[in-house]
């Protein structure tokens, strides 16, 4: 990491990152505006906008490079798993990344919420 | 000279009000030996007149200061005060005092005084006092009659009563209570904006030592709760009834919610260290109106310099106390008391709240055989919304038709986002931050297990619960769902997208009809943003 610019987090959302802790016995929610899994314990109470707006890049970039999503085309994939290498060589402590893969029951949770008629209402 | 003589306390006594009051009050037995012992001449009563000019007799010098209060302005009046010195009278010698007012001050009693004197009258004293006040609310007392009332309960009497400027703030201040309770019951709109009031009236009295709940709960424990035995047994129950009702909230509060608010409110207000044992005492209290009429007692304690920040303290633990809208699970539409329509002023401090929330009653129905609830259309489909009402279960049951009730809401808050959760529904949710111009950026909105059909319902009650009534813009960010985007590519209206629909149908249900919805390209997708200006 040369710069404080290459930093993902930094400043209270990094502490507020970092004192996460992973709970195994959680049960993903699914986001519908961006089709991506997220864990309760994975989403600090008091992070800033900026931070959470991270965040969504960080699930989205595990949900395409590991939970088997594909953007629409009209979207760069890489602008989210930039997002995420740049935080894996920040060394960031999250509990996100402990949930590389799914397991059948969430995966079938997951592939249920994809196929919803309308998953917004 | 016998010690007590040399004592002088009654000279001491009268002596301008606010400094050790309390070890210089003398009881009445102390004031009677003192002139018998001195061999006055003349009766006792003629002496009282010569000293007092203002015509007090030892009845009421004992019941304004018989109490074992401070009595910190209750008359500021400026007193000549004679000394004393030794005369012969008769075979005795005798000492000659006193104390006088000086001519052409009236009596100024301010209105933290007067409350302070209420709150150190014994608690069925204090709920006459509150009780006579809401009557006065009521129409069944006239000002002057309050006074008077106040004045006999307090013992000032009215002539002093009359003249203190306080009077018709402790009018005001028990009103705004009682006006509040009222509201609330009534299911007023007024609520709206008498809550605010009520918050900073309970903060002003507590500060003062009167016991509000505590006080009307006595009183009606006194003369039993059940009937309307005693003169202000319904108006009282009013107040108890708040009590209650602010008690239940904090009551579904989890101790991490209740911790954050005495917080940061207590941070705010008091400095941090001064919060300290006020956050530890609040936050694990389990009735709150008992909590805050402890830290008026604190306040009290501290005295005056202390009064204006406890109270404020007070006013704002109420506020967040106080009953929300939709409490009710009876179809009325229950105010909201605290910040009501101050969108900017809730950016501007980003503070949601906290706690349960009752969604306010919409008659729905559960599709035959369906986790879903019925449209509009559907509804008309089997003889419109009227009809389906009147039906009981059994006959909504012959049809396949089910009643459907919105679960409660567990209500989160941060320094920077607002969420909604149902209880016992993990995956259902919703997150929303406010940014400082008062743009409501919805994060996210998932109904989870709810019925199809429910989302738009979720998000309405969600930003009602918050007390959102955005104004400005409602954006989306960031929208990448797999059917919006190609929709969008392909020339669909953003408003006739899914996603556009849910928030237009929403928005509806609060009363909302955006002006415009347009879309904005972003690397990360699309953000959705409506427009209601």
């Amino acid at each position: 990491m040369d710069t404080d610019t290459d930093l993902v987090f930094k400043g209270k959302d990094l502490d507020l990152i970092q004192s996460l802790v992973y709970d195994s016995s959680l049960e993903p929610m699914y986001c519908s505006f961006r089709m991506y899994l997220h864990w309760p314990d994975e989403l600090p109470s008091g992070i800033t906008p900026e931070g959470y707006e991270t965040l969504c890049d960080l699930w989205i970039a595990r949900a395409c490079l590991y939970h088997g999503i594909t953007l629409d085309q009209s979207l760069d994939q890489a602008v989210f798993t930039r997002v995420w290498d740049r935080a894996i060589a920040q060394g960031l402590q999250w509990p996100g990344f402990q949930r590389l893969k799914l397991s059948n029951i969430d995966q079938s949770y997951f592939q249920k919420m994809l196929n919803q008629e309308n998953p917004f209402d | 000279m016998p010690n007590e003589v040399r004592d002088n306390s009654e000279a001491r006594a009268m002596q301008p009000a606010g400094r050790e009051a309390v070890s210089l009050m003398p009881s009445q037995q102390d004031m009677t030996a003192f002139w018998q012992n001195l061999k006055l001449a003349g009766t006792t009563a003629t002496r009282e007149q010569e000293m007092f000019s203002q015509g007090y007799t030892f009845g009421n010098l004992e019941s304004l200061y018989g109490s074992s209060s401070q009595l910190s302005e209750v008359d500021s009046r400026p007193i000549k005060d004679y000394g004393w010195q030794v005369k012969p009278h008769g075979q005795d010698k005798v000492i000659e005092t006193g104390v006088q007012y000086l001519i052409g001050q009236p009596a100024k009693v301010t209105e933290q005084g007067l409350i302070d004197r209420i709150g150190a009258l014994p608690l069925d004293q204090q709920a006459q006092v509150i009780g006579a006040g809401i009557k006065a609310y009521n129409g069944e007392l006239t000002h002057q009659q309050f006074r008077t009332g106040v004045g006999a309960i307090i013992g000032l009497g009215d002539g002093v009563l009359g003249l203190a400027q306080g009077a018709e703030s402790l009018g005001k201040a028990i009103i705004g209570v009682a006006q509040f309770s009222r509201d609330v019951m009534e299911n007023s709109s007024q609520a709206y904006s008498t809550a605010s009031q009520a918050g900073e009236s309970v903060g002003k009295l507590l500060v003062g030592g009167v016991r509000v709940y505590s006080a009307a709960e006595s009183y009606l424990e006194s003369v039993g709760a059940a009937t309307n035995v005693g003169d202000y047994g319904k108006a009282l129950r009013d107040v108890a009834w708040l009590g209650q009702q602010m008690n239940n909230r904090w009551e579904s509060m989890s101790p991490e919610e209740k911790t954050k608010i005495v917080t940061k409110l207590a941070v705010e207000n008091l400095g941090a260290i001064a919060a300290g044992g006020v956050i530890a005492s609040v936050a694990k209290s389990t009735t709150i109106t008992e909590a805050l009429e402890d830290l008026g007692q604190t306040a009290k304690a501290l005295g005056a310099g202390h009064h204006e920040k406890y109270g404020k303290l007070i006013s704002q633990l109420s506020d967040a106390a106080m009953p929300q809208k939709g409490l009710t699970t009876n179809g009325f539409d229950m105010p909201i008391p605290e910040d009501a329509g101050k969108f900017e002023d809730l950016a501007a401090k980003m503070v949601g709240r906290s706690g349960e929330y009752i969604p306010e009653h919409k008659p729905m129905f559960l599709a035959p055989g369906q986790n879903k609830v019925l449209n509009e259309r559907e509804i008309e489909a089997f003889g419109g919304l009227k009809k389906l009402e009147s039906m009981s279960d059994g006959e909504l049951a012959s049809v396949g038709l089910r009643r459907y009730e919105m679960p409660k809401l567990k209500l989160e808050s941060d320094e920077f986002s607002l969420q909604a959760k149902v209880p016992g529904d993990n995956r259902a949710w919703f997150r929303a931050t406010v940014s400082k111009d008062g743009t409501l950026v919805l994060s996210d909105l998932n109904k989870g297990s709810l019925p199809d059909g429910m989302g738009a319902h979720l998000f309405a009650e969600a930003l009602k619960a918050h007390n959102l009534k955005p104004t400005g813009q409602i954006i989306l960010k960031n929208v990448i769902e797999k059917d919006t985007l190609p929709a969008l590519a392909a020339g669909v209206l953003p408003e006739q997208t899914k996603i556009g629909r849910l928030v237009i149908k929403g928005l509806k249900e609060l009363g909302i009809t955006p002006s415009a919805i347009k879309l904005v390209k972003t690397d990360r997708g699309f953000d959705i943003v409506v427009d209601l200006r």
